[in-house]
């Protein structure tokens, strides 16, 4: 909102230790002096809430608009000013940007936090069992955390494999199905003939038919009502229409000779 | 082959019955009452587009004069159709499809003068639908709108030559129909 008069600035998105994004991703959008730089990366941890609050905004604006045409401004407060309505608004979104980031942050501090906690507890440990006496007692504790670290290892390179492998496993499966259906529509004979009956000579020559019977039909019901009704209304019935001037002849009186002929008779 | 005898069993060129008529008639109205709709909204759409709609204030435009909009529409579109479509080439596509054309009752193209007089006469004949129903009793099937405007309505299928299994097995029937003395051979 605040944002639409301001001066156009390019703003990029940052990216830690300094480094610019693979893509260069640059967005030019006006911008307020002192604004916070919009963080724009793929991997920023609000960008989905930001996407999910733009999308609602987006979405309530359109909607307002649908039913109610203009908004309808509150009578206590000057033209320009923040209504109450968008006060509320703003602090709702306030909230869940900085309770994203807290809770974010909170979780970042209780990592490193722990992390630290446990390397110095190892070293710690590491330095007091470091000697001759406690030796027996930690060799056996040393081959278990190597083991364990071991099949961490192992579990994280299993994973990377069985992400690839399913990348690759789906790919192939979309393919094979794709594959199969066009196999099978260009060789099924039953396919082709629906195909050339829908598009092809066969499916013209049908509506032709279909428009023929039904003008048949309905020029025979001329006839049939018009008996009907002649018995209702006990009236002779008709043994023949008169001759109209055109029955049997070719009618070609709006072609366009004809048509140009006609125009200037009747000028 | 379909010859010179054989047409004059045919459809083309006879007066045209009620229901044939009826039918082209409700597809004509479907096909103005569809263009109708497609103008509104169009028409909406770009006004609230571009806003138009807030600055003419058609915003505070009731119901009533909305309805009243989309019926004079209608009968613009309806109007400019039919006179279109019969100064053209004597069919609208209703007609068309159906098979039958609008001529004077000389059997030579509608003037603009037929062509007003016959949609002014349709308010006429819609009283009741007995200037409609009058089709079924006239012995040229003129309805009072044909009859004020001096236009009849024709068969103008097969024109040239007969198609479809319904229209030649009438074709058949009629012939077989005939006199034999007359000692025509079929081939259809």
């Amino acid at each position: 909102m605040e944002k639409e008069n301001g001066p156009e600035t390019r703003i990029e998105s940052p990216r830690a230790g300094g480094q610019k994004m693979k893509d260069e991703r640059q967005l030019s959008l006006p911008a307020n002096e002192g604004d916070p730089p919009l963080d724009l990366a793929p991997d920023s941890p609000q960008l989905v809430s930001r996407y999910l609050v733009g999308l609602l905004l987006l979405g309530s604006d359109q909607l307002a608009q649908g039913l109610g045409g203009a908004k309808q401004p509150e009578a206590d407060v000057p033209p320009g000013e923040e209504t109450s309505s968008d006060r509320l608004r703003h602090l709702a979104i306030g909230l869940l940007a900085r309770g994203e980031r807290d809770a974010g942050r909170s979780l970042r501090t209780i990592y490193h936090g722990s992390v630290g906690t446990a390397s110095w507890t190892f070293r710690t440990l590491d330095r007091w069992t470091d000697n001759r006496l406690m030796r027996p007692f930690r060799r056996p504790i040393e081959v278990r955390v190597r083991r364990l670290g071991d099949q961490v290892a192992e579990i994280v390179e299993e994973g990377k494999r069985e992400e690839q492998d399913s990348r690759v496993l789906a790919a192939e499966s979309v393919q094979s199905v794709v594959e199969n259906v066009v196999d099978q529509v260009a060789e099924s004979e039953e396919v082709d003939r629906l195909i050339m009956e829908l598009v092809g000579q066969k499916g013209v020559s049908y509506a032709t038919s279909l428009v023929d019977n039904v003008r048949t039909l309905t020029a025979t019901g001329d006839d049939t009502l018009e008996g009907v009704l002649r018995k209702l209304l006990r009236r002779m019935p008709r043994r023949a229409l008169p001759p109209s001037p055109l029955e049997g002849q070719p009618q070609t009186m709006y072609a366009s000779g004809n048509l140009v002929r006609g125009v200037a008779d009747h000028d | 082959m379909i010859d010179e005898e054989m047409l004059q069993f045919s459809f083309l060129g006879r007066y045209a019955g009620f229901i044939t008529r009826l039918v082209a008639f409700l597809v004509d109205r479907a096909i103005t009452a569809i263009m109708t709709l497609s103008t509104m909204l169009a028409v909406e759409f770009a006004l609230n587009v571009f806003r138009i709609n807030q600055l003419v204030g058609f915003d505070d435009l009731s119901w009533q004069v909305a309805t009243a909009s989309g019926v004079g529409l209608y009968l613009v579109i309806s109007v400019g159709y039919d006179l279109g479509f019969w100064m053209l080439s004597g069919q609208t596509p209703g007609k068309r499809l159906m098979g039958v054309r609008v001529v004077r009752s000389d059997g030579q193209r509608l003037h603009l003068g037929n062509a007003i007089r016959r949609e002014l006469a349709y308010v006429l004949s819609g009283l009741l639908f007995l200037g409609y129903l009058w089709i079924l009793l006239d012995k040229r099937r003129q309805g009072w709108h044909d009859k004020l405007a001096g236009t009849i309505v024709v068969y103008s299928w097969p024109e040239g030559e007969l198609r479809g299994t319904l229209v030649r097995e009438q074709v058949h029937r009629l012939v077989e129909a005939r006199p034999a003395a007359q000692g025509e051979t079929v081939d259809v």
